[in-house]
């Protein structure tokens, strides 16, 4: 079963998420910040991350940045998932290495379409 | 430039212009060109920019665009930065130039073999210095050029102020609705994503309230269009009375309001709805010129409240159906979803 890491500070959207990502049947784990995510791939790393931008102690921004950093290891499908819609944070993320990027408020349609860019599990 | 054959900058060029035309943006040069780098595909970040946004339902405005322009069109080099570098190299080989006569006129007493040499290098040396003297004086021509340009469009400046406010006016134009005055029905897009994108962040309240005069095609039949019209100002400016702070009202149809209540529980929502129809309807009235009966102009109106990872289309359509259930049941009051 693929795996899905869900990072966000926000409890609502955790839980939104987690429903609309276990219906695709991916295993779903939680982190709401930077720093545990990472520590969360360190112990698996998941197959997909649906990234926040703006946390408290890491961003996701310098999360990604970490993340893409690792030379080894699995290469995980990284979709940015935040209400920042303008030119400059769409670029910032490409560039830093996000795969994919969602303008908050999400709905089942719009996540499963970005996740179908995954290709088949 | 793209060196593509005729025929296929052609048609990038007709996709450009149709792109510009479908999202309703002005088709002046640097629109165009952001749109001719799409359709070419020789810009993949751009291509991949627009592609999320567009996926992603967000407007590409002429804000948008320009964003778009600044970030993949903006110039390579300063002219400045040219001419400091060029004056640096110069400076440098003026030194070694300095501590190479120094080396030779040191030298003299030791061999003309060495002295030689060096007079070789030294010409080669002296012809650099000349060509690097030579690059400085026309970068500093351009530098002069672009300040004295600089001068003048400084002294333009009263004419770029105007053009900016007509820009401003332009874009206000796009969000407003001309008879009202209030938000339009882009604007309310707009803000109904912002907010949404917040409050399922913040795991706040969002309401939005569909409001609908009653009876409005009687209205424009029996008094005239006119007065139609002085009818939906007088309900525009009472619902932007009625709200506070953060809440947003905008002309979502013809004679349908849309009111978007942040951090609003659908109680307090349907209190705000009251509080409208019972101002409306005191105060509405359209004078008596025929025996028609007069009544109060009233309206109906439909609440709903935002469900976190709800399609943003679905709330809309509960807050319609609740509206719709309002008429049904005989106007002039208020229903939630």
């Amino acid at each position: 079963m693929r795996t899905c890491l869900i990072v966000d500070d926000s409890r609502v959207v955790r839980s939104v998420a987690r429903r609309f990502i276990e219906a695709m049947g991916f295993a779903v784990e939680e982190a709401d910040d930077g720093q545990p995510a990472v520590s969360a791939c360190d112990q698996r790393m998941p197959d997909v991350i649906l990234l926040d931008w703006n946390m408290p102690v890491m961003t996701g921004i310098e999360f990604l940045r970490h993340l893409r950093a690792r030379e080894e290891g699995k290469k995980p499908f990284v979709i940015m998932c935040t209400t920042e819609k303008d030119v400059d944070h769409i670029h910032e993320a490409i560039t830093a290495g996000a795969n994919e990027y969602i303008v908050k408020p999400f709905d089942q349609p719009t996540l499963s379409a970005k996740f179908g860019k995954l290709g088949p599990g | 430039m793209y060196s593509n054959g005729a025929e296929r900058v052609g048609s990038q060029a007709e996709a450009a212009m149709a792109s510009m035309q479908a999202h309703g943006v002005l088709p002046i040069p640097s629109n165009f060109s952001v749109w001719y780098a799409y359709h070419s595909g020789h810009n993949s970040d751009l291509t991949r920019a627009i592609d999320i946004l567009v996926s992603n339902r967000c407007p590409i405005d002429d804000r948008t665009l320009d964003d778009l322009h600044a970030k993949f069109f903006g110039p390579p080099f300063s002219e400045k930065s040219l001419c400091d570098k060029t004056i640096r190299a110069r400076d440098t080989l003026r030194t070694v130039l300095a501590l190479v006569e120094k080396a030779r006129t040191d030298a003299d007493g030791i061999g003309v073999a060495i002295n030689d040499i060096s007079s070789q290098f030294l010409a080669n040396v002296k012809s650099l210095a000349d060509l690097i003297d030579s690059l400085v004086e026309e970068t500093s021509r351009i530098v002069g050029r672009s300040e004295r340009l600089g001068l003048d469009l400084k002294q333009s400046s009263d004419k770029i102020d105007a053009l900016e406010r007509t820009l401003e006016d332009l874009r206000r134009e796009a969000t407003t609705d001309a008879l009202t005055g209030i938000a339009n029905r882009r604007y309310f897009d707009m803000v109904l994503q912002t907010m949404s994108g917040e409050a399922m962040n913040s795991g706040d309240d969002l309401s939005l309230l569909l409001i609908d005069i009653d009876h409005f095609k009687k209205v424009n039949d029996t008094w005239g269009h006119a007065t139609g019209d002085t009818v939906i100002q007088f309900v525009a400016s009472t619902l932007a009375q009625s709200v506070k702070g953060q809440d947003c009202v905008a002309r979502y149809g013809g004679e349908e309001f849309a009111v978007i209540l942040p951090a609003t529980s659908i109680d307090a929502a349907m209190r705000v709805g009251e509080n409208i129809r019972t101002a409306l309807s005191r105060r509405l009235y359209v004078p008596r010129h025929l025996d028609d009966a007069v009544g109060a102009v009233t309206v109906s109106i439909g609440v709903a409240c935002y469900e976190p990872g709800e399609p943003l289309a679905e709330w809309i359509q509960r807050a319609d159906a609740a509206l719709y259930e309002a008429k049904k049941t005989g106007r002039d009051r208020v229903i939630s979803a």
